[in-house]
């Protein structure tokens, strides 16, 4: 048992270790490459509070598909519902002319209503029309993305530029310019939405030890058949852990529009909806293994970008293959590690 | 310009359109069936389409020929196949996770070569034209889906690929490694969608330019599932796909219709439709039982 | 006395070798890749012409995602680099950023207005030029046809546009332009595929030359323009040699020259920011005319096109620019 949960952690350094060395056929020294990577956060506090930054977005991601997961839900639609989130944000942000605090509470309320019906979709159209939520999600994500583009580009363009965007939200909103968090990181994108992050992930922890209800999803997630005969309602559960999904999924788009840029950039996404994915993985959803497991993506997705300068052949797309190793590490190193318990079984 | 011509034209500018743009897609979605038929989950799709075209182009342009191209993105594709096969069926890893990690790593490796290969991550070199490029992806598509057809229906190692993903305990009550089976199908459907990458690099384009695949294997993986998992179903609505696809570009081009209605939303019409036809009619059909 | 005066200027000369380390150039170009040979590549072009013939030192980087060109500045600049240099409008806000936070780094940006005593905006009046690439298409063009392909309809393709259509219709009042937008983010500079489906609709509309200004989409719409038998008609850098016989001429940006020139500037310690702009006037701007498509103009259509040149420059013609119709 113990040894097992140990597996995820052997499998991060396995696969940072293959990464590394698959830098000696780009002419690159491992070593040089690994330190790089690694240290690249420590560059400055600047450097570090971006990191914080990737940190919250992607404790946020994760915790979108860890929490479907546990009912057995492969929910990849975080990418478009944070998207809408975003574009609702910056809207409101932008048009929506109130005092700081209607303006703010405005803001969160509708967008977190927003990734929250995003996501209901999928739990609806699952349990009335057994529709598979990989399809649906996948549609959404495709249509949310056009969505976002057309309302953005035709009525909310920044016309103070041409990069495809909104205005910058009202000033009123724009209060995280100051918080303190953000200060003290040299005014780079981190905010005190990291803290929020964290303390999300210790309520989770808490209620999902001290509450029946996380006991009644996982208990789903491992036998739906069986689930109904208990008389747990199927769809309490789908839509309750779907709205979850959306409720954080939102936050991405709150931690963007309201803690970073102030506005939306199409794209501004690296993919966090898909990366969550390797983060819950890596966790093996348990919520507080997700803020450790975000904070390692975020480390390399920072280090990777600084690749580009440092070395002549990696650019910052190495980092994706860092990630891609070490999440086939991972998974693999649940059979590595339990393969001896086998042989003794067998 | 008589409106007779100028709606001949567009019909026939469609079929035509229609026919290019469908090519890789029917082709990635009948490479993605024989993964999910077998019951492995094929999210992967897109690696396996990016490596094709990638190898497709750059070979092409190394090498001066379109045959080599074809070849060799087929086997790029297959290559990854192995990896994936191994992590999921030897080292039991969840087929998603994998194919996830997949997508990521060849998303990440094409820039890494490109840059050494050609000093740029951005687009692979122009290739030459050719003046038989039709002919290439016709023959593949045909042989493609011809020998996907026979295998799937006509013979027992198909038979034995759908108990893979349906029944595996009765693979091995006659002797068959249902993992063996698994490899097998998921290995061929990647050697397909590797030549789907190669008709998108050399044919829609005479180029690969990064992420070009704009995010087919999703849409086909999206295809198999609606079509319930049936070989027949599956092509249909990738043409299908293909076809909505054609329109939203055709109709962005005629002033006509883009004032009207926004590209953006004619980009949307075949995932509404999807989702509406989701919505309409309940899924009856089950996913391959044995599908992880 | 002379061998201490020899010694001296020995030793000065030495000491000063010593002094001026390499000049170090940053690079950030935009979407679309150092080989998207238009935008990027002229830019890339005049950095490699610096690197050999002022022996500087240049390190480029191809933005994939405008999110990290805020990084990629701040990173040249942390490393000390003299010079960092923007290609594109995209950049803009990243320059305007991290320009404020280290006014030691001089900064360039291409195609973007920034105002600030260590930021040099080069800007190109695209619009001449694209006057003359609508005055060759009308020319040229046998129905009356023609086609405009831009990367994103913003306002710095806009005005490409605009000059183009006001050059068409100079040459033919009665002629049609067919205007279409690869598409609405960053990709739309890299997707050749979909471009030339673009192309090829345009086309089917009766279009007989085709315009571009959307970087590395342009292989697409040459690609189609080869297939149907149609010119084409190259932007940025000379395209003239992509496909000699399709590509009419070429709507040069010289950005490789005002690269040089500010690389150059640097390295002699003469650098001035400020906003630089290019023109036909001073052939920032032109159109190409070489061995590659000498063969598609008869000389008096060389000669007209020439004409139009200089009026444009005197002033006699009055290209119609976006930026100020607004």
């Amino acid at each position: 048992m113990k040894r097992e949960n140990l597996a995820p952690w052997f499998g991060f350094l396995f696969g940072l270790f293959l990464a590394c060395s698959l830098a000696l056929f780009f002419k690159e020294s491992p070593v040089h490459v690994l330190k790089i990577v690694t240290t690249s956060f420590l560059n400055s506090k600047y450097d570090f509070g971006l990191t914080l930054f990737y940190t919250t977005c992607l404790i946020f991601a994760g915790l979108s598909f860890a929490i479907p997961m546990k009912a057995g839900l492969f929910h990849i639609g975080s990418e478009g519902q944070l998207t809408i989130s975003a574009t609702i944000a910056a809207i409101i942000g932008v048009s929506f002319n109130a005092n700081t605090f209607t303006g703010l509470a405005a803001i969160f309320i509708i967008t977190i209503l927003t990734g929250m019906l995003s996501a209901l979709i999928i739990a609806l159209l699952k349990f009335y029309r057994k529709a598979h939520e990989v399809v649906v999600a996948i549609m959404l994500n495709f249509v949310f993305a056009a969505l976002s583009t057309w309302v953005t580009v035709n009525h909310f363009q920044n016309t103070a530029s041409q990069n495809p965007e909104t205005g910058l939200i009202l000033d009123a909103y724009q209060i995280f310019k100051n918080d303190p968090i953000k200060n003290y990181f040299e005014q780079s994108p981190v905010s005190s939405f990291f803290v929020l992050a964290i303390i999300f992930c210790i309520l989770l922890r808490w209620l999902e030890s001290k509450t029946l209800f996380f006991q009644v999803i996982k208990s789903y997630g491992a036998n739906p058949a069986a689930n109904k005969r208990f008389g747990f309602s199927e769809l309490k559960i789908l839509t309750s852990v779907m709205l979850m999904a959306g409720f954080f999924s939102a936050f991405i788009g709150l931690t963007e529009v309201l803690g970073n840029s102030f506005q939306y950039k199409i794209g501004f996404s690296p993919s966090y909806g898909f990366l969550g994915i390797a983060v819950a993985l890596l966790a093996r959803q348990n919520f507080i293994g997700l803020i450790g497991s975000s904070f390692l993506i975020a480390l390399l997705h920072k280090g990777a970008s600084d690749l580009d300068l440092e070395t002549q052949f990696l650019t910052r797309d190495f980092s994706r293959v860092l990630q891609a190793l070490i999440i086939f590490s991972v998974a693999a190193s649940y059979y590595v590690f339990t393969y001896r318990k086998r042989k003794e079984s067998n | 310009m008589s409106e007779m011509n100028f709606s001949d034209s567009i019909f026939v500018l469609l079929l035509f359109s229609t026919f290019r743009l469908s090519l890789p897609l029917v082709l990635t979605a009948v490479g993605g069936y024989f993964s999910e038929k077998s019951g492995v989950a094929q999210i992967g799709l897109e690696a396996f389409l990016l490596i094709g075209a990638f190898t497709a182009s750059s070979v092409t342009y190394l090498s001066g020929s379109l045959f080599y191209g074809y070849i060799s993105a087929a086997l790029a594709s297959l290559l990854m196949a192995q990896l994936f096969c191994f992590l999921v069926l030897k080292l039991r890893a969840n087929a998603i996770v994998i194919g996830t990690g997949l997508n990521l790593f060849v998303i990440g490796l094409i820039p890494l070569i490109g840059k050494v290969l050609f000093d740029s991550t951005g687009s692979t070199p122009t290739i030459p034209t050719f003046d038989n490029t039709l002919i290439y992806p016709m023959v593949t598509l045909v042989l493609a889906l011809g020998l996907s057809y026979y295998l799937s229906e006509k013979t027992i190692w198909g038979l034995q690929v759908k108990f893979a993903g349906e029944k595996q305990d009765a693979l091995s009550a006659i002797g068959v490694n249902f993992d063996t089976r698994r490899w097998q199908a998921v290995s061929y459907g990647a050697f397909v969608t590797g030549l789907a990458g190669a008709i998108l690099s050399t044919y829609l384009s005479s180029s690969y330019s990064p992420l070009m695949s704009a995010g087919r294997g999703y849409i086909a993986l999206a295809a198999i599932i609606f079509a319930g998992w049936d070989l027949r179903r599956t092509i249909l609505i990738s043409l299908f796909f293909g076809f909505f696809e054609a329109l939203q570009i055709q109709a962005q081009s005629n002033q006509a219709v883009s004032s009207l209605i926004p590209g953006e939303f004619i980009q949307m019409i075949p995932y509404l439709i999807t989702l509406l036809a989701l919505l309409f009619f309940k899924s009856k059909r089950q996913a391959p039982k044995e599908l992880k | 006395m002379a061998r201490n005066i020899l010694f001296i200027l020995f030793f000065g000369f030495f000491s000063t070798l010593q002094v001026s380390a390499t000049v170090k150039i940053g690079l950030v170009l935009d979407k679309g890749g150092k080989d998207d040979k238009s935008f990027n590549t002229s830019a890339y072009e005049g950095a490699k012409k610096a690197e050999k013939e002022l022996g500087i030192e240049l390190k480029y980087v191809e933005a994939t995602d405008s999110n990290s060109l805020e990084t990629l500045h701040r990173n040249f600049a942390q490393k000390k680099y003299d010079l960092v240099i923007g290609i594109g409008f995209a950049q803009i806000d990243a320059v305007k950023k991290v320009a404020v936070l280290f006014p030691q780094t001089h900064f360039a940006i291409v195609d973007g207005e920034v105002s600030a005593a260590n930021v040099r905006s080069l800007l190109f009046e695209e619009h001449e030029g694209s006057f003359l690439a609508g005055a060759a298409a009308a020319m040229k063009s046998k129905t009356g046809v023609v086609g405009f392909i831009g990367g994103m309809d913003i306002p710095l393709i806009r005005r490409f546009q605009k000059g183009y259509e006001a050059g068409v219709k100079y040459v033919n009042p009665k002629a049609t332009v067919i205007n279409n937008y690869v598409g609405v983010t960053g990709e739309a500079w890299n997707n050749p595929a979909k471009a030339k489906e673009m192309a090829l609709s345009q086309i089917g509309q009766k279009a007989d030359v085709i315009f571009h200004a959307a970087g590395a989409s342009g292989a697409g719409i040459f690609d189609a323009a080869a297939d149907k038998k149609i010119y084409a008609i190259g932007v940025d850098s000379n395209q003239n040699w992509i496909k000699p016989g399709v590509v009419l001429t070429s709507m040069l940006k010289r950005v490789d020259v005002a690269v040089f020139e500010t690389i150059k500037s640097v390295k002699d310690n003469k650098f001035q920011s400020g906003i630089i702009r290019f023109g036909l006037k001073d052939s920032g701007v032109d159109w190409a005319f070489d061995s590659f498509n000498e063969k598609l103009w008869s000389a008096p259509e060389k000669t007209k096109m020439e004409d139009i040149k200089k009026q444009i420059i005197s002033g006699k013609i009055k290209v119609p620019d976006y930026y100020k119709t607004k």
